[in-house]
């Protein structure tokens, strides 16, 4: 039972975000050796780690933590297939937001 | 409640045909039962793990818990599995959904060793799984005794599950959307036919988390000026055109919230007067 929270948020949050981990979810638009770009509503650069294995085209979850320049080291990444409705996504992160006692324990900063 | 309208208006595939049917939760029960005892604290509720975690014990010792007021006994939740312990009664799994994480426990049958032993593979760390389960609380520390646990084929489940847990925090703490469409149409139909004045009537006290049947009845007991010796329950289905169950099933919110008292008898009500 821990009190940890890893909000889903998309690109357009992350600034609101660095320092702490995150799941996005978005679909891969280019796949560059060992970092990738997402679209999850605007573009994020992931620095992917070994285990990771993602399919251009295809959508991905990533978890990880969000780096000063905005670019995220991931630390786990899903290949989610090609059926991923991105709206609904981008819903969820929006009522991530509106409703935040649902979803997100305060004062965690993501550094464990 | 614009997420909340983007919820309503997308339609989902093949959600792997488990419930993605939803509930329709103000319309459980038959209202037989007595005044007491909510009819639908064994109801299947869809939380996000923060909410477990945050859920409050309903009586000091005993395994019970309340999310927005109502006791919760059966959940269902929709997480990544982050690690598979395997014990000598039990498999202990921890299951996180990004609201936080949370331990569930499939106790081992020790006849039907090989069902149990033919459920573990079918998922593996780091998969998402759908958990049905009870909460329980040991040594002051909570985790759900899993029912059953399947893994999601298709990750718009995961997602679905997240506005279904969030569309029935709503639905209990704000009531339901307008006119009684159930999860399928519901916010859709924002501007429908319920012309009651309690839609947007939000800011007043004395109508908050009532479900759409106990507004109505209210509405109507209040309208037709609230009569000393109290409406029977024929003429309120009558006049509020409301069936006699759900007449029943609003009487009983109201009763049990003390709003509303039995008058003649015990099928005739009128406002509790403060």
């Amino acid at each position: 039972m821990d009190s940890v929270s890893t909000p889903r948020i998309s690109a357009n949050m992350l600034d609101a975000y660095v320092g702490q981990n995150v799941i996005i979810v978005g679909k891969v638009m280019q796949l560059r050796g060992d970092s990738a770009l997402l679209d999850a509503n605007g573009q994020v650069n992931a620095i992917l780690n070994l285990e990771s294995h993602l399919m251009a085209g295809n959508a991905a979850q990533i978890i990880g933590k969000v780096l000063e320049d905005l670019s995220v080291k991931v630390y786990n990444a899903k290949d989610l297939g090609s059926n991923v409705d991105y709206q609904v996504a981008q819903s969820v992160v929006d009522i991530t937001q509106q409703y935040k006692h649902l979803f997100v324990f305060e004062n965690t900063s993501g550094m464990n | 409640m614009s997420g909340y309208g983007g919820y309503s208006t997308t339609s989902y595939g093949a959600a792997g045909g488990d419930n993605d049917g939803g509930f329709m939760w103000g319309s459980q029960g038959g209202g037989s039962q007595s005044a007491v005892k909510p009819i639908n604290d064994e109801s299947l509720r869809p939380v996000t793990i923060k909410q477990i975690i945050d859920a409050e014990p309903a009586y000091a010792g005993e395994a019970s818990f309340r999310i927005d007021g109502l006791d919760v006994k059966q959940v269902t939740i929709v997480g990544q599995v982050r690690a598979i312990m395997q014990q000598t009664t039990n498999i202990t799994y921890r299951i996180d959904d990004g609201t936080g994480t949370i331990e569930v426990k499939q106790w081992l049958d020790a006849d039907k060793q090989d069902a149990a032993s033919d459920s573990g593979p079918s998922f593996r760390e780091e998969d998402y799984v759908r958990v049905w389960g009870r909460l329980k609380s040991f040594n002051s520390k909570r985790h759900v005794g899993a029912h059953v646990i399947k893994p999601v084929r298709d990750f718009n489940e995961v997602n679905y599950h997240l506005l279904e847990a969030t569309y029935v925090h709503l639905f209990f703490t704000r009531g339901g959307p307008p006119q009684d469409g159930g999860m399928g149409m519901g916010g859709g139909g924002m501007a429908g036919g319920d012309d009651s004045m309690f839609v947007d009537d939000g800011n007043d006290a004395r109508y908050r988390g009532y479900s759409q049947k106990a507004k109505k009845m209210f509405d109507y007991l209040s309208r037709s000026g609230n009569p000393t010796e109290g409406i029977h329950m024929q003429v309120i289905s009558r006049e509020a055109s409301m069936t006699i169950q759900d007449v029943m099933t609003a009487a009983e919110e109201l009763l049990s919230h003390g709003t509303i008292y039995t008058t003649m008898d015990d099928e005739t009500f009128a406002i509790l007067e403060r």
